[in-house]
């Protein structure tokens, strides 16, 4: 067994160990650190496909920035763990796992019955051996026009070796996104923006809304100095307490009474 | 060489898992992870596709980049959704949110 298979092999078990980790463990925050740990492995097998440049945005993006917020949720709300997988309903701990494997074996018999994947990855020429000779397995050489004064340059994406001297899968994947894909790009940037956007507004307006039931500071009365008792703004800050308290237990009952 | 049957049963898998937890966990955060590795199932897909067909197209490269932008965009959205949830409920837990169900 070569090498590179090898060390694919690792990390894809790695992966898969790990990301089952994310199904069993009980404590959220596991659940969160042993999928970084999955998609650091994802990450080797980027590369190990020859794109490094989408290896790096994987540790970048997925756990170094989306992980993260998702750390930083369950420690803005206190996620309690939850039950453990054999004390659910048994629709949801006997159907889920029976659903996910068959759903891997229909997979795993298309990939190894289908002869597009056997032959090299060519679905129009099946019976072609010299192409499927020429794509078997994961190797590409893509020639692009990087730097036009520059000429046509060839580009060696073999995992096996970093060879000096030529352009990687980043150049041409930027050359490729900047150019064929610019539209679908600006289209990206807006859908960010959107989504930025988009979560301020919906984490704060709940926000605001909760604050001010809470405080009576808030609706104009001060509680630095405490008022006198039986003072008029005393009476005040009571009525305002009250209320509230009031309206709380009443939102309480309804939620109650809807169930 | 690799296979690239090798790599489309690992992200096979990895979906499988993620499916699993999906169906199983009753969490909404932990089910948000468990959809993000479905994600990086499919992007493992279309990079080992990319490479056993096309030898000059970047297609499934710049595909990638384009699922990656939608997945923190939803990300994003989504736990500000959980976190408002939160805030009206005390609970996020799956089954206990129906709120549009009266």
């Amino acid at each position: 067994m070569a090498l590179e298979q090898l060390v694919f092999l690792v990390f894809a078990l790695l992966a898969i160990v790990t990301s089952l980790g994310l199904v069993i463990f009980k404590d959220p925050v596991h659940c969160a650190l042993s999928l970084v740990f999955a998609f650091a492995n994802i990450a080797g097998v980027y590369i190990l496909l020859g794109a490094e440049f989408i290896a790096a945005i994987q540790v970048l993006v997925y756990s170094g920035a989306i992980l993260v917020l998702f750390l930083f949720v369950m420690m803005l709300l206190q996620v309690r763990p939850g039950p453990s997988l054999n004390r659910l309903r048994f629709f949801q701990s006997g159907f889920g796992p029976v659903l996910g494997v068959a759903f891997l074996v229909e997979v795993v018999l298309v990939v190894l019955t289908s002869g597009f994947v056997l032959n090299g990855g060519n679905i129009t020429k099946p019976n072609n051996t010299q192409a499927a000779k020429m794509q078997a397995g994961v190797e590409y050489s893509v020639s692009v026009n990087v730097i036009q004064a520059a000429g046509p340059l060839t580009i060696q994406g073999k995992a096996d070796g970093i060879q000096p001297n030529t352009v990687g899968h980043t150049a041409a994947l930027g050359k490729e996104l900047y150019s064929t894909y610019l539209f679908p790009f600006e289209v990206a940037s807006i859908i960010l923006l959107i989504a930025a956007i988009g979560a301020i507004v919906i984490a704060r307006r709940s926000l605001v809304s909760d604050e001010e039931e809470d405080h009576p500071k808030r609706r104009g009365i001060s509680l630095g100095s405490v008022p006198a008792q039986g003072s008029l703004q005393a009476f005040e800050v009571e009525r305002q307490t009250s209320q509230s308290q009031r309206r709380k237990e009443a939102k309480k009952r309804t939620v109650i009474l809807k169930k | 060489m690799i296979p690239v049957s090798w790599y489309l049963i690992f992200s096979a898998v990895l979906f499988a898992i993620g499916l699993t937890g999906v169906l199983t966990r009753r969490n909404v955060l932990i089910i948000f992870m468990c959809v993000e590795l479905m994600m990086n199932a499919v992007n493992l897909t279309l990079v080992a596709f990319a490479r056993s067909f096309g030898t000059v197209h970047f297609a499934g490269d710049a595909f990638v980049i384009f699922v990656v932008t939608v997945a923190a965009a939803e990300a994003a959205v989504g736990l500000a959704i959980i976190v408002s949830l939160a805030r009206q409920q005390e609970s996020i837990d799956a089954d206990q949110i129906d709120l549009l169900k009266e």
